[in-house]
């Protein structure tokens, strides 16, 4: 379990994590949205030391990210949002030298396994790499030792659509067996898709947390043109230019159908409200 | 001691190409050292000498063994120019010790593996410091057959005497490799790396030659390790117990404080 309590960084004066707090359950996959520059990576980066939090902790299976840093790490694999690993060595060698530090022998055999899966060469020098590739380098290294937890950094930039259902498929084993998996992202669809539970970040602060289980039952957004405006306590009016008004609506379809009638529109289109129609609802309620 | 293994792979390179230059360097001089005791260039070497500034003579170290055709002045006239050429390898090598990771990034995979910075620290220096004992044991080797070919030398008197030289030379590269690693642990990129090394390596030499030169500056002498390993006053007087004293101090010092700072900053990715 990773549990985030409170984070907060600075870079000299200037904030990068604020108050961030959020967990990750056993056997969860978690998402961890946000644009470019959200903090997402910062707070990657504390849970796994490289950096040292300004203040706040975070604990991962109830050991501390700062002082029992090394003990994390042996049950902990990471992908970095960028892999640069080194350049002269082929990609054997970098199993290889995980492998030291792992169970060597059942690292190597399920080493062997995800290249396999992920088509990838490891004669190849790491340098020679597409991204891509260097991320299907990353990806092995962090699932060889089963790790009980997994921080992924947008681990499918770059990676084809192909490769990007087989790490999922990979990832979801991994949960399906316990493992706790944080995984940021920029790709709204894939953390609808494969995710748990989503934590949106903005300017270095959580804004909400959803669980997509619940998101299942979808919010439908409907766009009705002409008629008379619908007045339900289900239904939200988020826009109306001219004859158009756009609702949000979180009820029951047939309800839905008999306020429809009700309003005797020209027109109307029915929707589910994806991922990322909430998302972007959402940074512009931030914006404003 | 998988990070240690890991830094002599990634440092072999660059060590044995520095060891192979020096190396051909130094034997190349030592060949050319029976050509010096001919009567011929004894005058040439002689006239020449007599022409120069007795101060600039002192700033090469040839103040009070210019005499060419002894295979110690020569060699040790040879050898000062080693030791900055060793001085530059291993200031560089410590500068980029610590910092070179996280310019490239690779970092990133090191420190996500089981380990503790303070072991990444010591593995990488003790690796570091491993590649240096070696450059040095493959010169001492070098000069030694060098010596036994080129000079009258037996190989007891040959072995004692650049013994002693490259002992004082290992000695002061841990001076500059402790310098070097504090550096390390605090400059922003290794992209600046070189002038850091330049600033120290010809800094401690500049202050060695004023403090020679100018009286009331002598006490830079102490800042200026090479100056402490000169042939001409390694043979009078050996490395003074003050030097010594600074130069373990130094060392022990700057790389406290290496891995102190190293442990307590935030890895720059």
């Amino acid at each position: 379990m990773i549990q985030v309590n409170h984070l907060q960084k600075y870079y000299g004066k200037q904030l990068a994590v604020e108050d961030v707090t959020f967990s990750v359950k056993e056997g969860e996959i978690l998402g961890f949205v946000g644009p470019n520059g959200a903090g997402k990576s910062t707070t990657i980066r504390i849970l796994l030391n490289f950096i040292y939090p300004s203040s706040g902790n975070a604990t991962i299976n109830g050991k501390d990210v700062v002082t029992e840093s090394q003990e994390i790490k042996r049950f902990t694999g990471y992908v970095p949002s960028d892999v640069r690993y080194y350049e002269h060595m082929t990609v054997d060698e970098l199993i290889r030298l995980n492998s030291n530090f792992h169970a060597g022998k059942t690292y190597i055999k399920e080493a062997e396994r995800l290249c396999e899966l992920f088509e990838l060469n490891v004669t190849n020098k790491f340098g020679q790499l597409s991204t891509g590739n260097k991320k299907k380098v990353a990806i092995v290294c962090a699932l060889a030792s089963k790790p009980k937890v997994l921080i992924l950094d947008e681990p499918t930039n770059g990676l084809d659509p192909l490769n990007q259902r087989r790490l999922f498929q990979e990832l979801g084993d991994q949960a399906s067996q316990g493992a706790t998996i944080l995984l940021s992202s920029h790709n709204l669809s894939e953390v609808q898709e494969y995710c748990d539970r989503a934590v949106f970040i903005k300017q270095g602060r959580i804004l909400t947390e959803i669980d997509l289980k619940e998101i299942q039952k979808p919010r439908k957004l409907v766009t009705v043109v002409g008629g008379q405006q619908i007045r339900h306590p289900d239904m939200e009016l988020l826009e109306h230019s001219n004859s158009k008004r756009i609702y949000r609506y979180h009820g029951d379809s047939n309800v839905l159908l008999a306020l429809l009638q009700q309003a005797v529109p020209n027109d109307f289109i029915v929707e589910n409200e994806s991922l990322e129609a909430r998302f972007m609802d959402l940074y512009a309620k931030e914006e404003q | 001691m998988h990070i240690f293994a890991l830094e002599l792979r990634n440092s072999w390179k660059s060590t044995v190409l520095w060891t192979i230059a020096l190396g051909l360097i130094i034997w190349l001089m030592l060949a050319f050292f029976p050509a010096m005791q001919s009567e011929s260039m004894q005058a040439v070497a002689g006239a020449k000498l007599d022409s120069i500034d007795p101060a600039l003579l002192q700033i090469f170290g040839i103040e009070s063994l210019a005499d060419f055709t002894q295979i110690t002045s020569y060699f040790g006239y040879v050898l000062q120019y080693i030791t900055i050429a060793i001085m530059v390898f291993i200031t560089q090598t410590a500068v980029a010790t610590l910092v070179k990771e996280e310019t490239e990034g690779s970092i990133e995979l090191v420190y996500s593996m089981p380990v503790t910075r303070t072991q990444i620290f010591w593995q990488k220096s003790l690796a570091i410091l491993a590649s240096f004992a070696m450059m040095i044991l493959t010169l001492y080797i070098v000069t030694n057959i060098g010596y036994l070919l080129y000079s009258e030398y037996g190989l007891v008197e040959s072995l004692q005497e650049t013994g002693m030289f490259y002992g004082a030379v290992l000695f002061i590269g841990l001076i500059y490799f402790s310098t070097g690693l504090l550096l390390s642990s605090v400059i922003p990129s290794s992209r600046v790396g070189t002038a850091f090394v330049l600033a120290v390596v010809f800094g401690t030499l500049m202050f060695g030659i004023m403090g020679s030169l100018i009286e009331k500056l002598s006490f830079m002498m102490y800042m200026a390790p090479m100056e402490w390993v000169k042939v001409s006053k390694l043979m009078n007087e050996g490395i003074r117990p003050i030097e010594l004293g600074i130069g373990v101090l130094v060392t022990l010092i700057s790389m406290l404080m290496a891995l102190f700072i190293y442990k307590k900053r935030d890895l720059r990715l």
